[in-house]
């Protein structure tokens, strides 16, 4: 019966079924396919006792294994039915519920969303760049003024009726359509808002059977979900900025944004930790050294680089005894060059 | 929940003092090179660093990971020991870089062996950094302001990181007390200040440093419960290596790192041989990375890493052997396009080994905008891949990427959907309008407030203003597939306009105007009409009704956004019924123009437009007063004298149709101010078609209604 209401209802859901006493037994992955899972209720047989926990356990196992833990919003539904009063039997069913937001947005008004959903602006994809998310959604278009709730555009088996209803539906313009497609041919992605300090982004996603969708991705929430565009409140319209950032035939881009200090593998840093460290850097001087006086500017350019982060190790080595060694006359007059 | 951890502020102390000053006694070797070279080359001895340079450098390290991985909200405060104590930076943000730390550093100097032992403890740097760990930090502040009456979710934790050559497990423990008693007495000192605040937790973190080859003096120990208030451990490490490989795993303990190991990085080597030539040839490489364990999540879960320890902090382990790391294999990238990658997080990297030459190969190599997919190695041969390497504004993330299955597989595709089978979206001028609403940094600055909205805020106001108007297929648009329309289009959109936008715009209307006089075709679809679509004069009424449907969604805008409104109303042809007159007219007058044909239009239409021309001949009305008094000084307006031409012009509002010429109109429009400044004669104002009909007193007396050229008493 569930599974029937599923089956009409929640066509795209995943369903499992577990079987659980007092051991718990995966009888039929997740699965699209209600046939299936219909089949294997009515060849379940009796066991034991109730064991609520360990079925738990076993659901637990099995949604991770199979989806991983990278679902946050992807509540599991649990509904015990009872389908044998007589010896106590109960089938756990699980599923992972509607991922596809059904988003309507409103003709014409791209800013006036519903529910809540503002387009703040768009971005290119090599700008936004993976950015971390949290959950993915498939927007679905709906029909205007049109009582389509729950039904997932369409499977195969469809009724008939139905079918022509979605045919009128499909040439009544969408707004997820043209947005979807003008997204996939210019390489962007439109910046959303959900709430305070809570954004995502709609994007153009092909799967590899040429079929493509309309998906919005949520960022963790906060005012700066991703560093490299800073502050989402911060950005504001092109036509604001003195100069187009974007250049007058696209060639730069204000993305990303630079950190004030570079981290440590972007300059150039001196550690001696290891003797290899250490030994690079005086041979790279002494290498130069050797080729004085004709070689004198590049000798200056590699003891001004090597020197900069030198100097302030050398003051701290108090047993420093290369010095004396060495064939330039010292590191003193190294140092005195710069 | 509390905020701020203990690993919000690390108070470091490094001990000083002349003792500091022995050797490590590990040597580093100099002569490497020279070796091979023979000849006449004095050998290069090697050196030893101190126990100074050791605990430098290692501690140099933490901070350099660190700031890699945490470029904000974690703090170090950095002091160092010796007669008194030398506080090298504060708690503020900008001071936060090893750049500034290492040049106090070097203005601090090696531990001076002459200077009295008597005086020199590590002591005054330890209660310095109790001290400094009641000042409150600029997060802390915030955090306390904005919250107001749930303040006391602010917590003042931290951890003291002491760097030091101990004498005995008494002397460790005489240290303990003392930061013991410390936290006490300046907890109630902090009680009462606004910018300090009493510790609430404290965790010790002793690090004894002793030479090579000598015994140590101190014991290891586990983290222990001092007070409620402090926890102590002690790590008792020989400099050089030892103490590096420690303060390596102490970073990534007290700031939940992990590492990842890259391996299969292929890259060039340049062999150097005898007279400098090199040769290149590949070789195979991997660099070991620091960063947020979240990184590893997903290998956690499903039981792939063994977690040795996760009670961080607790155990003592053996320095050998406690490499716990992820390999992920390179995965050369095949191409530079730019590809959207379902990614679960992205966490900030350090390589263990910045200056090594794997590790800057490759950190410059993603530095350049290349990204690195990485895979999983898997027992069964499958690959997966599971992480990505890439660099955003000289940062550089390991991204998570999703490799399990996904609840959206097999998706239904956009086309099978709602509007899926319409096939003329104006793709083309929506992705035109989508750069044209793309995003860019706006620098904060403390006038932004005063002057309204925040930029994000503004960007959202453009595209209400952008999309007012804004149909989504072809076949639903006249004015958007017009090349004419474009420069009013674009500007009719603005928040303000300019004089000059003003003037752009109105000279498209006239053009607009020109185009119908000369009768060029109009882009109206044709699709879903039979035959050849609508006539000439209708695609032209279309588009003026468009045309003003999209101006006037705009005239709350602005002043210049009416007088644009106006303009085209003034413009415009005139709906049809008023056709129907003109045609009368031109029976007479006979111009060039051609035969036309009856228009049926529902009667509603009709009076929608007329009432629309009558508002806004009202308002224009208003405005041409105001005009007029500019004008009329003007050279170039009408001799006042000359008022026959003018008549005619007069009753243009009435009879013209269609095509109006610039002059036309500009000529209607002054005659229409000058007209208001003396009074008509009678007949003319009664005369038909300019010719007033002389006697009709007489008609009238005689009971006779002969007004027959359709000058009508409406």
């Amino acid at each position: 019966m569930l599974f029937e209401h599923m089956a009409t209802n929640y066509r795209l859901e995943f369903t499992s079924l577990v079987a659980f006493s007092s051991l718990w037994e995966l009888l039929v992955p997740f699965t699209r396919d209600y046939n299936t899972l219909q089949e294997a209720l009515s060849n379940l047989e009796d066991y034991d006792k109730t064991c609520l926990e360990a079925a738990l356990h076993g659901v637990s196992n099995v949604v991770q294994q199979e989806w991983g833990h990278a679902c946050p919003t992807q509540v599991i539904y649990q509904a015990m039915i009872l389908i044998d009063l007589d010896v106590l039997l109960y089938v756990l069913y699980t599923a992972i519920p509607h991922q596809a937001v059904n988003e309507y947005i409103k003709l014409n008004y791209v800013t006036n969303c519903v529910p809540d959903l503002e387009i703040v602006g768009f971005i290119e994809i090599g700008d936004i760049s993976s950015p971390p998310v949290m959950s993915r959604h498939l927007v679905l278009p709906i029909a205007v003024n049109k009582e389509v709730d729950d039904v997932g555009p369409g499977t195969t088996e469809e009724p008939e009726e139905e079918t022509s209803a979605n045919q009128q539906a499909g040439k009544v313009p969408n707004f997820c359509v043209l947005l979807h497609g003008s997204l996939k041919v210019e390489g962007m992605v439109a910046l959303v808002q959900l709430g305070p300090e809570w954004y995502g982004m709609l994007y153009s996603q092909a799967d590899s059977k040429k079929k493509s969708n309309l998906m919005m991705s949520l960022f963790e929430p906060g005012p700066e979900p991703l560093p490299w565009l800073g502050k989402v409140s911060q950005l504001g319209p092109i036509s604001d900025a003195a100069e187009n950032p974007y250049g007058e035939d696209d060639s730069k881009s204000p993305f990303p944004l630079q950190p004030k200090i570079k981290r440590s593998y972007a300059q150039n840093v001196t550690v001696w930790i290891k003797a290899s460290g250490l030994q690079t850097d005086v041979q790279k001087i002494l290498r130069n050294a050797r080729k004085l006086p004709e070689k004198t500017q590049t000798f200056y350019k590699v003891v001004t680089r090597e020197s900069a982060g030198m100097d302030t190790l050398l003051f701290m080595f108090s047993r420093l005894k290369m010095v004396e060694n060495m064939e330039v006359e010292s590191i003193h007059s190294i140092m005195d060059v710069n | 929940m509390k905020m701020f951890s203990v690993s919000h502020k690390t108070a470091f102390v490094v001990d000083h003092c002349p003792y500091m000053a022995e050797s490590s006694r590990q040597q580093v070797e100099c002569d490497v090179l020279t070796k091979s070279r023979g000849q006449g080359m004095i050998p290069l001895a090697p050196v030893s660093k101190s126990l100074w340079t050791c605990a430098v450098e290692c501690s140099m390290e933490y901070c350099r990971i660190l700031y890699d991985v945490y470029p904000l909200k974690k703090l170090i405060n950095y002091i160092v020991s010796d007669s008194e104590f030398h506080i090298l930076n504060s708690w503020r943000q900008e001071d936060q870089s090893t750049h500034e730390l290492m040049s106090a550093l070097a203005a601090v100097g090696p531990p001076n062996p002459q200077e009295d032992p008597e005086c020199c403890s590590v002591l005054h740097g330890l209660v310095a950094a109790v001290e400094s760990l009641c000042k409150i930090t600029e997060y802390q502040h915030e955090a306390r302001t904005t919250l107001m009456d749930t303040a006391d979710r602010v917590a003042n934790r931290g951890r003291i990181i002491c760097l030091t050559n101990a004498k005995s497990d008494t002397h460790v423990r005489m240290l303990e007390d003392c930061v013991q008693e410390t936290i006490l007495e300046q907890n109630k000192m902090a009680a009462g200040s606004d910018r300090l605040m009493p510790i609430q937790q404290c965790e010790l973190v002793l690090v004894h440093i002793f030479p090579q080859g000598e015994d140590t003096l101190v014991s290891d120990r586990p983290k222990k419960e001092v007070s409620s208030l402090l926890t102590s451990q002690v790590h008792s490490v020989r400099a050089g290596r030892h103490l590096a490989t420690k303060l390596n795993i102490l970073v990534q303990q007290h700031f939940d790192l992990a590492s990842t190991t890259i391996t299969n990085i292929p890259m060039k080597v340049r062999l150097l041989s005898s007279e400098e030539q090199h040769a290149n040839t590949s070789a195979n490489y991997d660099v070991e990375l620091l960063h947020h364990r979240d990184a590893h999540l997903e290998f956690f879960k499903s039981g792939e890493v063994l977690r040795i320890n996760n009670n961080l902090g607790l155990a003592i382990k053996p320095l050998h052997g406690l490499k716990e790391t992820v390999t992920l294999k390179w995965c050369t990238p095949r191409t530079n396009s730019v590809e959207l990658h379902y990614c679960t997080g992205a966490y900030r990297i350090s390589p263990t080994d910045v200056n090594s030459r794997p590790s800057s190969c490759l950190t410059n190599f993603l530095l350049n905008g290349r990204s690195v997919l990485l895979e999983q190695p898997r027992k069964s041969g499958s690959k997966v891949i599971s992480h990505m390497l890439s660099s955003h504004g000289g940062e550089i993330f390991l991204h998570v990427l999703n490799s399990t299955r996904s609840t959206l597989e097999d998706p239904p595709s956009i086309s099978e959907g709602c509007g899926g089978r319409v096939t003329d979206y104006r793709i083309t001028d929506f992705g035109e309008f989508m750069r044209e609403n793309r995003l860019t940094p706006v620098p904060e600055s403390p006038d932004t407030e005063a002057s309204g909205k925040p930029p994000a805020e503004r960007a959202k106001a453009q595209l209400e203003r952008y999309t007012r108007y804004w149909p989504m297929i072809i076949s639903q648009t006249t004015i958007f597939n017009m090349q004419a329309v474009v420069p009013l289009a674009n500007l009719i959109v603005k928040e303000s306009l300019s004089e000059e936008d003003l003037l752009t715009c109105q000279k498209t209307v006239y053009n607009l105007v020109d185009m119908e006089r000369k009768n060029d075709p109009l882009p109206i679809s044709t699709v879903g009409s039979r035959g050849k679509g609508p006539k000439r004069d209708e695609q032209y009424r279309i588009m003026w009704n468009e045309l003003e449907t999209l101006v006037k969604t705009h005239v709350a805008g602005s002043e210049r956004h009416q007088r644009v409104l106006d303009c085209i109303i003034a413009c415009r042809s005139k709906p049809p019924e008023e056709e129907e007159r003109k045609k009368r007219g031109r029976k007479r007058e006979d111009k060039e123009d051609k035969a036309e044909k009856n228009i049926n239009k529902d009667s509603e239409d009709k009076s929608w437009q007329e009432s629309e021309r009558l508002k806004g001949a009202l308002e224009r009305g208003k405005e041409e007063q105001g005009e007029s008094e500019v004008i009329k000084d003007s050279p170039d307006s009408p001799e006042p004298l000359n008022k026959k031409p003018r008549l005619e012009e007069i009753q243009l509002p009435e009879k013209a149709k269609g095509p109006v010429s610039l002059l036309t109109m500009w000529t209607n429009r002054i005659t229409v101010a000058n007209s208001r400044k003396h009074q008509e004669f009678a007949g003319r104002i009664s005369s038909v078609n300019n010719k007033a009909e002389l006697y009709q007193h007489l008609k009238d007396e005689n009971g006779m209604d002969l007004h027959e050229n359709g000058k009508a008493t409406r």
